[in-house]
């Protein structure tokens, strides 16, 4: 197939080339290519730039002497005429046009505020879209993605979204193409990755089109990092309320190019100086760093390499000397890639990508200790020397991908071979006295399970007539010791003169069981998951249906979708007695085969409009179940409505922006009674409070205002360049979102009450952004 | 335009600080006030039966529960028609239950027996309830005998006392008691000693079958009892209940069932008891 297809291309004539911004030359995305016969307006072919920047346009025979259009979003279009087709890909440089947001800025690139726009498949979140929401502690790029319809995050504490009630293991987070393990900081607060380096996010909702080669059962979030600069060296960073972050980038000869950037917190310097001058009682011992490198070799035309290295460490060190207990955490992650780009005959693009990633942790808690204070003053203190909890892990994902593109007249094929080892080895083991104070977080674990996993996959994205086209496609997946899998994808659409509609219907497989216990009360302050290979059949699968709409109207811009979805031979812990307190981090050897369900509709907007203002908003409502034995329930993670508003705001040099998230409350298990028991000897009285059908409740609904305000500000420092101070406030008014509820007893006269578990309150942060 | 945005930025911040709530406060219950709760817990040996009955969702100063229920043996039955004081069902005083409460007892024709089954049947305001527990059979005292002397700790301030014990699986927990105890004054007169003094530990036994047992020792010479109460797993699986979350149905077997009431039926056999000597 592969042969006949390179003999089908090399008889075509074809227009390549690379799409580049006129300033720094790297590489634009999603823009238009158009080419037209030299005295005609309508177009006689035209296809759109890939994450490369890259564009093939085959089947050029007919047109003597044409003209050639490329129009990006951000840019002023670039025209040029042809009286025969060159040989050679052609360099398209597109020069920003002044965008009043974030015009000094110089290297940001695209339209701000529109991810609707860039792909129909997907949610696509861009630098500029990043920086015009208000930033919370520091601009996240994970955080953005959560405005779309289709993520979900489960707390103010976890900025990792839910993909359309899907499981956290089944949305992988890829940095340049591989997977980014645990791609967070702070318990899930804040992203692992350095927005400074971030070209775009891209949210995968389903699993077919785009996600077909990714191979996991409820999408993917795709994080692609920029290219460093190919005009001159540029510096950029931050300073801001507890971290700081720099990044450096310019041109090694004439055509390679490097970035670097860092990044590190100084939580436990502050909070210790807070500590020492009596502001706070006790310090955070805890510390986060990142670091990122990217270099990229242009060899001409499309062909390209680049090698993509990240790596992050944090540890919260709590060895304090007034602590009877200690706990003291290490862990980190790192992800390396190379990706390699060549033309394959005059049609063809081929992309090759190796990459490796792995986590690693090391846990030690101590107990045992003793200290006793008279009037706050250390009297006696005895170290503690117990160990509670000990234990180490790792997991670790090598992967080779390799993906062959055609673009063939009115059709485009892409053949991709994967092969991918996963790793996971994790062994804790804690004491009886730690599972019961402690049991929020940890529980014993001890996997060690490696399998491979070898793929094939072919897509066909064939233009039938009139407006009507069929993109299709196959993946085969045959997992090492279990089974092989076919998972099968088809989309039919048709494009009208300003909307378009589609329907879709997929079916994918995933071999990786999760830790994580979304029911317990600690996965919403704690998003991090230890994965390992399953070890028996059934692999775990989705299979999922949607229908959507399109339409652009002018500056607004609306998409509908609905879908339905099954989650099937999923590995789920069994509910239990008291799933609330059960550990967030368990055994997956121990959970059951288990599946769930999801449907719901979706709808987004952009608008933009000339004054200055732009807003991007959503609104979604789902229904949500698991199955694990004989019980369904909601998960605890789950809203059935979400609305998310941003909006930004130019006037004159400043930007104002809000963001408005307003949702139903999460499900909650309802109280039907508490009774009294007395706990012998002492005559305590304590309660069981007797609840209802799990999770049948609810929770007081959610509402959250963000705001932002930056002010961009030309400077001659350094040879020039810009400074933009930032402020912007968190859950602003303070409004008392909850993340669950207990009962307790209040107050002097002792009554018992449902005491809320709160979500953010209201935190100011503030900080400076530079670039020159 | 730039003095607005200075003065509104610290007025937005002034202004949430003044909203501040930071977490939002406690609701009440919102539940029935209606709802009943009972605790019972039959002791093998006795002849009388209480049950402690409850409104906990009613304020304490509302009407305590007005209910029917009766105790059937082997044989016979008992009405739980006679309401005593609260002392009479809890060492725990009024103000720390939730809601008024009521302490009613039944006469019995006979003193509750290990392995035998006994049945509830009540009426409280909500509905009909009942209940059935088997009496778990006696931990057997291995060690100490009867009566065991030991000397006064040199130097400590704790005595401790080592024995070893077995039960049965249909015993849940194993609690160490000391249901009396009292010192010997300058005097020579015996003086009792109040049990909250003695600091007894541990109360509840992990069910090893052997453990030690640390009463405070005040420096007198003190004589006390010492006996193990083996509870059913009726009440073993209600206290490992207790938590500040709502327990998602369904529920452990707890020994009551219907809409009447909430609860446990409990049952419990002591052993014999061994008499320690510190001299």
């Amino acid at each position: 197939m592969i042969s006949a297809l390179l003999l089908v291309t090399l008889q075509q004539a074809t227009l390549a080339g690379v799409v580049r911004d006129s300033v720094d030359l790297e590489p634009v995305a999603f823009a238009h290519v158009a080419v037209m016969a030299k005295d005609a307006e309508a177009e006689v072919m035209a296809g759109t730039s890939d994450r490369f920047g890259a564009f093939v346009i085959p089947d050029t025979r007919g047109v003597r002497g044409f003209r050639v259009e490329v129009s990006a979003l951000g840019y002023a279009p670039w025209t040029r005429s042809y009286d025969q087709l060159p040989a050679a890909p052609i360099r398209v440089l597109l020069q920003p046009a002044p965008i009043r947001l974030e015009g000094v800025e110089v290297n940001v690139r695209g339209r701000a505020g529109d991810p609707l726009s860039m792909s129909r498949d997907a949610f696509v979140v861009d630098s500029a879209l990043m920086r015009t929401l208000p930033t919370i502690l520091e601009t996240d790029v994970l955080r953005a993605t959560a405005i779309s319809p289709a993520a979900s995050a489960p707390s103010d504490y976890a900025s990792i979204p839910y993909v359309r009630g899907g499981t956290g293991e089944g949305t992988p987070v890829l940095l340049d193409g591989v997977r980014l393990f645990n791609a967070f900081h702070l318990g899930g607060f804040l992203s692992a990755v350095n927005a400074e380096v971030v070209e775009r996010a891209t949210l995968l909702a389903g699993s077919g089109a785009e996600a077909l080669q990714v191979g996991s059962i409820s999408g993917a979030i795709d994080i692609a990092t920029r290219d460093g600069a190919r005009d001159r060296r540029r510096v950029a960073g931050s300073l801001g309320l507890a971290s700081s972050r720099l990044s450096m980038e310019g041109p090694i000869g004439q055509s390679v190019s490097y970035l670097l950037d860092g990044r590190r917190t100084y939580i436990d310097g502050i909070t210790r100086l807070l500590e020492e001058t009596g502001v706070i009682e006790q310090h955070t011992p805890y510390f986060f760093q990142d670091g990122h490198a990217k270099v990229t070799k242009d060899f001409g035309g499309l062909r390209r390499l680049s090698v993509s290295g990240y790596v992050n460490s944090e540890a919260l060190r709590n060895f304090d000397s007034r602590d009877a207990r200690t706990l003291e955490l290490q862990w980190g992650t790192a992800a390396l890639s190379m990706h390699y780009r060549d033309r394959l005959g005059a049609t063809g693009i081929l992309d090759v990508t190796i990459g490796r990633s792995r986590f690693a942790s090391d846990l030690l808690g101590l107990g045992g200790g003793r200290a006793s204070y008279l009037n706050g003053v250390p009297r006696d203190y005895e170290p503690p020397s117990d160990t509670l909890l000990s234990g180490s892990g790792s997991m670790s994902e090598d992967r080779a991908d390799l993906k062959l593109t055609w673009h063939l007249g009115r059709a485009t094929v892409t053949t991709g071979a994967q092969a991918t080892s996963f790793s996971g080895d994790h062994a804790y083991d804690l004491d009886e006295d730690f599972e019961a104070d402690d049991g929020y977080f940890f529980s014993r674990l001890d996997l060690r399970e490696r399998r491979w996993r070898l793929a094939g996959y072919s897509t066909i994205n064939v233009e039938l007539a009139q407006g009507l086209s069929a993109l299709t496609g196959v993946r085969v997946d045959h997992f090492q010791g279990l089974t092989t899998a076919v998972s099968p994808f088809v989309e039919l659409s048709y494009a009208g003169s300003w909307w378009d509609v589609r329907l879709s219907a997929s079916r994918s497989h995933q071999a990786l069981s999760s830790g994580r216990n979304e029911e317990a009360l600690g996965a919403s302050f704690l998003a991090y998951d230890l994965l390992v290979p399953v070890d028996s059949e059934p692999v775990p699968r989705n299979t999922q249906v949607s229908v959507g709409w399109e339409g652009s109207r002018g500056g607004l811009r609306l998409r509908l979708d609905a879908y339905a979805r099954t989650l099937e031979r999923l590995r789920l812990p069994a509910l239990g007695e008291k799933p609330i307190t059960a550990a967030a981090l368990g055994d997956p050897s121990l959970w059951e085969v288990a599946s769930g369900t999801a449907r719901g509709i979706e709808a987004s907007w952009s608008w933009k409009a000339d004054l200055g203002m732009s807003v991007l908003g959503s609104y979604r409502w789902a229904k949500v179940s698991r199955t694990v034995g004989a019980t369904t329930y909601t998960p605890r993670f789950h809203r059935e409505h979400e609305f998310e508003l941003g909006i930004s705001y130019d006037k004159g040099a400043s930007s104002w922006s809000a963001r408005v998230s307003l949702r139903s409350g999460q499900p909650t298990t309802p109280l039907e009674a508490i009774v009294p028991v007395e706990r012998s000897p002492f005559g305590v009285v304590q309660f069981v409070p007797l609840g209802g059908t799990y999770n049948s409740g609810t929770l007081p609904y959610y509402a959250r205002i963000d705001v932002g305000w930056r002010r961009p500000q030309q400077v001659s420092w350094f040879g020039g360049g810009s400074i933009v101070p930032y402020l912007s406030v968190a859950n602003l008014f303070s409004l008392p979102n909850v993340v669950g509820l207990r009962v307790e007893r209040q107050g002097a006269d002792g009554e018992v009450k449902r005491v809320y578990l709160p979500q953010l309150p209201m935190i100011p942060f503030f900080g400076v952004e530079f670039r020159f | 335009m730039r003095g607005y945005a200075l003065l509104a930025l610290p007025v937005v911040l002034v202004f949430s600080v003044a909203c501040d709530g930071l977490t939002r406060p406690a609701d009440p219950l919102e539940t029935d006030p209606d709802v009943v709760t009972v605790g019972i817990v039959l002791i093998a040996g006795e002849d009388v039966a209480r049950m402690l009955a409850a409104h906990p969702h009613r304020p304490r100063t509302g009407s305590p529960p007005q209910m029917e229920a009766v105790l059937k043996g082997p044989g016979w039955s008992a009405s739980f028609s006679e309401t005593v004081p609260l002392e009479s069902c809890t060492l725990a005083g009024p103000d720390m239950w939730p809601g008024p409460t009521t302490c009613l007892q039944a006469a019995l024709p006979e003193p509750i027996r290990s392995r035998v089954r006994y049945d509830i049947a009540g009426t409280a305001l909500p509905g009909r309830f009942t209940g059935t527990v088997v009496v778990p059979v006696a931990a057997e005292l291995m060690e100490p005998g009867d009566t065991l002397v030991l000397p006064a700790p040199s130097g400590g301030s704790r005595v401790e006392v080592a024995f070893r014990y077995r039960v049965e699986p249909d015993v849940g927990t194993v609690r160490a008691e000391v249901p009396e105890a009292s010192e010997t004054s300058g005097d020579g007169t015996e003086v009792p000693v109040g049990l909250g003094l003695l600091g007894i530990i541990p109360a509840t036994l992990e069910g090893a079958g052997a453990d030690t047992l640390s009463v405070r020792y005040r420096g007198r010479p003190m004589r006390f009892s010492l006996r193990l109460l083996a509870l059913g797993w009726n009440y073993t699986n209600f206290l490992a209940h207790t938590s500040s979350f709502p327990l998602p149905e369904p529920w452990p077997n707890f020994g009551i069932e219907g809409e009447g009431a909430y609860g446990y039926f409990a049952a419990a056999a002591p052993s014999r008891v061994a008499e320690i000597r510190v001299r």
